[in-house]
């Protein structure tokens, strides 16, 4: 607040209004920098683009009994599994009881960047724009070649002691350890289908997997090892894995010709540590610090489950390992990476007669849906009785276009980084799948080697409807313009992902920007000016900065360099708003915040 | 002194042990302390107080509720489920109710709660492919104090895919069965309760030859005994008729057994869920029992039938259906029927908004209309209104103004277990020329069959 200097005696009445109105206009104006338009300037720093969780760190070492070595030392936390029976009760029942109870909202996730984006970290990498989606996820050094390999040579190790699917672990020289899954006879070859290419599509879009592969081998080259056990959940009894129960799996699992076509999941490199929760944090990891339902990573993850119907995205289908530094796999320091295992259930879940319809659009236990349909009498029109899946392509289940609604899509039971998903964080994940082209979305569906190519072309054909349904509703609420940076030293790019992705007709993309000093808002109309906006009808767009600043003068982080932009494109509802410093002529602008408000 | 020293240096030795376990050798470097959070160079949202204090208000509202659910049992659960699983308790448990191979035999506790009645409590054990494939045993039992037992054992025998041939024994006694009077103008103020002693032995050859339709001949012999009964404030039916509320009823205070022979047949169009429930059910049976006891020979004649139109509105269980029946009881010789062989209303007999034998008569009619829907998977709700009475012989006297109305809604497992889990809320009213005022209320929850 300005202060007011006295007043002289008799000074004109009107002198004194004048000086007044000038004092409350100064006032009015600092408020309105200060305040407006919703935060503090952006900082003059580089943005964080590695989180701290990449760095080792030391944990307290413990005697922990391993391999029979009872007097074995441990650098590193402790293995853990996830609850088969209290995860999902927790989730479904306890769990929305206590939040609703305790009126937990939630807010923005907190692993955001200055840009919008997320830090590479031990949850995802920032790939640059899906890249090598044609290749697989596995590293040459994993991959199996059954030609190369003699009969006897792949020994069964282990039997499949968690989870549905049918399967056994397998050791093969030179290669490496392996979990081997089969298809079910009422389904054959999507459940393999879905594990290697939705492993492709997460890794893609930066997040870790295991090595994911489709092997088409001789039953020949196995060799079961004696005294192995099996079981599909905590509540079964082990049964013994034995020729027998061997066979079984072969005969239920799909073929060419004499070979069995099975999917291999590479044993994941370090200190395996267990699931981890969609829930908390991990404590005795030093660096897992951020609770995992408040990660913008694991919440846009929702996105992607969506599109590919995996309603399986639970704990149990994740996995932690301990990467140490040094040659002792438990040793310290290190650090812990986390992994999305797992998608078999995708394109198309198949959880028997009753629950099949209802997945994708309703929890198994959906509290809301329930009470609506008991006091509705039933009246309501459910998703799930509208018929999902195409006809003609019931291997596909429930996996269709016709019916996807991404903001409404639910996995089996709550999930709580998905159910805490905010706009933003769908936008973020949106801006990612939209990078995957319409010729990677073919690869990807050539990638499920099928045998019958209707099939491959059916899948290819859902994969990009449901994408661009994704698409359209995320990229057209906030900003969709991505990669934004400086050229030249005063022109803002971008890439308006909407438009590159032909969201809408072309002629719906109007781009116009505006620019005010300072933190003020561009809809003050007194200090807003226009921008010339250059779009290259591919989605490139730039704007040319105004100069506002000298080389010398200012500090560099002075409010006197800070320059606020608004560009629209004319199709999302919100604008994306800039922060820059210009630092003069000579050094240009520095991009130092990007926000996406809704419109 | 020399117990405690040793009970002391027992303890240390433990408490050392556990220490030299936890313990490892030092490398000479600490781990690194948990990190604060990173500072990602967002600026923070400016704050909205008048939000979050807002949001205190409920929070502080429903704080008892969340301080119990929490932590009286979320957090307990948690620790013990999680503790319960690695030790495999999950397995054993499951095992303690089912065992054998395959898990084809098992016992499990069973329940039913009838407002109104003393409810029960028991088990129910069950032995598929006993001895041979195709051999089925099941023991029903359920009991609560001190009077009310019942016991039920069925072998059941598939002689082929459609074809059963089942032997079943029964022994129920209870003593706070209900007795409002005969014919259509009872009065619920009238309630009353009676003994029954019953057993039932009978042999069942049933024939599934088309979807739900069935062909069942039943022989066997029952017998039964019936006295003073007795449930919270209820009369004894025999005061109740001192009392001038209705004539004591033919059978009280004595015992029967009857040779009974019946035959059911049931033609139903509808296939199997998940297939659409549209279609339609026809039944009739028709049971003749003989008195073997009583002098002259005497005996009832039971039988009647129904007919039922089911049409699922969109092909996924949400059914409607319209149904009619009619039943009668006619006297085989010069004596009268015993009132327990008599047409009954009510219960898990059409009716259901009451209380089972609310109703009882010569000859009763019915017509409903219901409708089903799912709710959930394997969970559906039920919503039924009825118009009937029973009637004196052949429906006579029947009249318009002399029916009832009955109506429930409840809620119930669809094709999850064996017998479906119900919860029913019903009602029942007077007769229409009574002033059709509802005057009755049942509440049933049952996880069995019931006897």
């Amino acid at each position: 607040m300005p202060r007011l200097p006295r007043p002289t005696p008799r000074e004109p009445r009107v002198a004194r209004l004048a000086r007044l109105r000038a004092a409350l206009v100064g006032a009015a104006g600092l408020f309105h920098v200060a305040c407006a338009p919703g935060h503090a300037p952006f900082p003059l720093r580089a943005p964080v683009l590695r989180d701290q969780d990449l760095d080792a760190v030391r944990v307290a070492c413990v005697r922990r009994p391993d391999h029979g070595d009872l007097r074995h030392v441990s650098c590193a936390p402790a293995p853990s599994d996830v609850p088969q029976i209290w995860t999902p009760l927790d989730h479904m029942v306890f769990r929305p009881i206590s939040d609703t109870f305790s009126v937990r909202v939630s807010g923005e996730a907190a692993n955001v960047n200055s840009l919008d984006e997320v830090p590479d970290s031990a949850w995802f990498t920032n790939r640059g724009a899906a890249t090598g989606i044609a290749t697989s996820t596995c590293d040459p050094s994993r991959i199996l070649d059954p030609t190369r390999s003699a009969d006897g040579t792949w020994v069964i190790d282990r039997g499949k002691t968690t989870g549905a699917t049918p399967g056994f672990r397998v050791t093969v020289p030179k290669r490496g350890k392996y979990m081997f899954k089969a298809d079910t006879p009422d389904q054959p070859e999507v459940p393999t289908a879905a594990s290697v290419v939705g492993a492709a599509i997460y890794r893609a879009a930066g997040f870790n997997t295991a090595c994911e592969q489709i092997v088409y081998f001789p039953p020949s080259l196995l060799k079961l090892s004696p005294g192995l056990r099996y079981r599909h959940s905590v509540a079964e009894d082990p049964k013994p894995f034995d020729e027998r129960a061997l066979q079984h799996v072969l005969d239920g699992a799909a073929r060419r010709g004499p070979l069995v076509r099975m999917h291999a999941s590479a044993w994941i490199p370090g200190y395996l540590l267990g699931p981890f929760r969609y829930d908390g944090t991990r404590s005795d990891d030093p660096s897992d610090v951020i609770p995992h339902e408040d990660r913008r990573d694991l919440r846009g993850a929702r996105l992607i489950a969506a599109w590919i119907d995996h309603v399986d995205a639970r704990d149990a289908n994740s996995m932690d390992a301990w990467v140490a530094e040094g040659a002792v796999p438990d040793g310290s320091p290190g650090h812990v990476v986390h992994y999305y295992l797992d998608t078999s259930d995708a394109f198309g879940p198949d959880f028997g007669p009753i629950l099949t319809p209802r997945m994708g659009f309703s929890y198994t236990l959906d509290w809301s849906d329930m009470a609506e349909d008991l006091l509705t009498l039933g009246v309501l029109r459910r998703p799930w009785f509208a018929g999902a899946g195409d006809p003609g392509f019931s291997v596909f289940r429930g996996f269709d276009v016709h019916s996807f609604v991404p903001s409404e899509w639910k996995m089996q039971y709550e999930n709580p980084a998905f159910s805490r998903m905010t706009e933003r964080d769908g936008a973020w994940m949106a801006r990612i799948l939209a990078r995957f082209s319409r010729e990677q979305v073919r690869a990807l569906a050539q990638m499920a080697e099928l045998t019958d190519p209707k099939n491959t072309e059916h899948l290819e054909t859902v994969l990009e409807g449901r994408l661009e349904r994704i698409l359209a509703r995320y990229l057209t609420r906030l900003a969709p313009i991505g990669e934004l940076h400086v050229e030249a030293r005063d022109r803002l790019c971008g890439l308006d992902l909407a438009q590159m992705r032909a969201v809408r007709e072309p002629a719906s993309f109007r781009f116009t920007a505006r620019w005010s000093p300072g933190a003020a808002s561009p809809d003050d109309g007194r200090r807003a000016r226009g921008l010339r906006v250059e779009a290259s009808g591919a989605g490139r767009v730039c704007v040319d900065l105004p100069r506002v600043a000298p080389d010398a003068g200012p500090r560099d982080d002075s409010p006197q360099r800070y320059v606020t932009v608004h560009v629209d494109d004319g199709v999302a509802q919100g604008p994306l708003v800039a922060y820059l410093y210009d630092l003069g002529p000579a050094r240009g602008y520095v991009l130092a915040g990007i926000d996406r408000p809704e419109g | 002194m020399r117990i405690l020293t040793a009970l002391l240096a027992v303890a240390a030795l433990a408490v050392a042990s556990r220490a030299y376990a936890d313990a490892a050798p030092s490398s000479g470097v600490d781990a690194t302390p948990r990190r604060a959070p990173l500072d990602y160079g967002r600026p923070a949202p400016p704050p909205n107080h008048a939000r979050a204090a807002a949001l205190w208000v409920p929070r502080l509202l429903l704080s008892p509720l969340y301080l119990t659910t929490e932590y009286l049992l979320r957090a307990p659960l948690s620790v013990s489920l999680t503790a319960a699983e690695r030790a495999d308790l999950p397995r054993k448990a499951i095992d303690f109710f089912l065992f054998g191979p395959d898990r084809k035999a098992g016992i499990l506790p069973v329940a039913y709660i009838d407002v109104g009645f003393s409810p029960s409590a028991g088990l129910y054990g069950f032995w598929h492919d006993a001895f041979a494939e195709g051999n089925d045993l099941s023991l029903h039992t359920e009991a609560w104090p001190s009077d009310w037992y019942a016991l039920s054992v069925e072998e059941s025998l598939r002689l082929d895919a459609s074809k059963t041939l089942q032997f079943h024994f029964a022994g129920v006694h209870r003593p706070d069965r209900v007795f409002y009077g005969i014919g259509p103008e009872t009065l619920q103020s009238s309630q009353s309760r009676y003994t029954e002693a019953l057993t039932d032995e009978d042999v069942t050859l049933d024939w599934k030859y088309f979807r739900g339709s069935h062909l069942a001949m039943t022989a066997g012999v029952k017998s039964e005994s019936l006295g003073p009964g007795y449930h919270g404030n209820d009369p004894s039916v025999e005061r109740e008729a001192m009392a001038g509320a209705f004539p004591l009823p033919y059978g009280l205070g004595g015992r029967y057994t009857a040779q009974t022979n019946r035959i059911e047949a049931t033609f139903d169009s509808r296939r199997p869920a998940p297939a659409p429930g549209t279609g339609v059910r026809l039944d009739a049976r028709v049971e003749q029992g003989s008195n073997m006891l009583g002098s002259p020979a005497s005996g009832w004649l039971r039988y009647g039938g129904g007919a039922a139109g089911f049409l699922d509105l969109d092909g996924h269980g949400h059914v409607l259906s319209l149904a009619a029946s009619a039943m009668f009881a006619d006297p085989l010789g010069s004596e009268p029927i015993p009132f327990t062989e008599l047409v009954s209303l009510g219960g898990d007999s059409p009716m259901r908004g009451y209380l089972p034998r609310r109703l009882i008569g010569r000859s009763a009619v019915v017509a409903s209309a219901s409708y089903a829907w799912p709710i959930a998977p394997g969970v559906g709700g039920t919503l039924e209104a009825a118009l009937g009475n029973v009637f004196d012989e052949h429906l006579e006297g029947f009249q318009p103004d002399l029916l009832r109305f009955a109506g429930d809604v409840g809620i119930t497992t669809v094709g999850l277990t064996e017998s479906p889990i119900a919860l029913t809320v019903g009602v029942g009213s007077e007769t229409f020329a009574q002033g059709g005022q509802l005057d009755s209320v049942r509440v049933a929850l049952s996880f069995n069959r019931g006897f």
